[in-house]
């Protein structure tokens, strides 16, 4: 039997490194999966961008920041075989399709840019069987049920 | 998934090549050999892969300190630990390979295997998830913000 893959969001992904709800099915999810977990640029982007607003603020110094990017970067890789996170390409079509999933559920639920980025990341994977989104934000999760998105929440069971 | 550290090492004396690779097999390591610092910056160059790499600093084409220079000029992000004999290398050298953020150095005719190995992992596994959660712990709920 084929296993599925997971996709994680930039909030799922930072659960792995941080300790908080989740982290624990986050870390089981991580060493237990057979093949590396996928992310996408975006998703490091997304955590860099937590990181940086945080050297702003004086809470982290430049050489705790280095030692934090240098390990994101150490653990995520393009077309790896033994990372714990795959990096998935982001092919221009993503935002259209991004474009037209804020059309179509943005003025139902609370989505912002970066989340239909990741959904649409999501929707152009064409793997087989379907990988899995693993996201703990809610409005997120509204949107995987009107897409037909199969979703996990670590935060919930 | 178990994550598997790879490793190069780049070595011109052959028994040294055989003998730590399968040492460093048997720790769990994906191993691959170099016998020149050409052949280990092509390697290095054309797989992103490698976690560290063990680097002979007194080799027929190059120093270590010079391949490691030309790796990390060339976009390598590989960690790197370079080993030779005691009267192969000066201050300098060790200056230099400080500033390019070498992450350490061995002597091989005074290499405590246990301690050596220890520190190979320690620096291809990077910043353990410990210590990673304690760094990120100091971040705000408020600026997790998604």
């Amino acid at each position: 039997m084929v296993e599925r893959q997971y996709y994680f969001d930039a909030n799922a992904l930072f659960k792995y490194y941080q300790d908080e709800n989740g982290d624990l099915k986050i870390r089981r999810l991580v060493s237990n999966s057979q093949k590396p977990i996928l992310v996408s640029s975006l998703t490091l982007l997304e955590c860099f961008n937590v990181v940086m607003r945080c050297r702003r603020k004086n809470i982290f110094k430049s050489r705790r920041v280095l030692r934090i990017f240098k390990q994101l970067k150490k653990d995520a890789r393009f077309n790896t075989t033994n990372r714990p996170f795959q990096i998935i390409p982001i092919c221009e079509e993503v935002f259209s399709v991004a474009q037209n999933i804020l059309f179509h559920q943005a003025r139902t639920f609370q989505i912002g840019t970066y989340d239909a980025l990741h959904l649409a990341i999501f929707q152009k994977l064409s793997l087989e069987p379907s990988p899995i989104l693993v996201t703990s934000d809610q409005s997120m999760q509204n949107v995987c049920k009107q897409l037909s998105i199969p979703f996990y929440d670590p935060e919930k069971e | 998934m178990e994550r598997k550290y790879k490793l190069l090492i780049v070595d011109d004396d052959q028994d040294i090549l055989t003998e730590y690779e399968n040492h460093l097999v048997k720790q769990g390591f994906i191993v691959e050999v170099a016998h020149d610092g050409t052949e280990g910056l092509e390697k290095l160059r054309h797989d992103s892969e490698f976690d560290i790499a063990l680097v002979d600093f007194k080799m027929p084409d190059m120093n270590g300190v010079d391949m490691i220079h030309q790796a990390y000029n060339g976009g390598v992000e590989a960690d790197m630990i370079i080993w030779s004999e005691p009267e192969e290398y000066s201050k300098y050298d060790a200056i230099a390979a400080m500033k390019l953020g070498v992450n350490d150095w061995f002597e091989k005719s005074r290499l405590d295997m246990p301690k050596f190995f220890q520190r190979v992992k320690e620096v291809a596994e990077g910043v353990p998830l410990a210590e990673m959660a304690k760094m990120l712990s100091l971040i705000p709920k408020e600026e997790l913000k998604w």
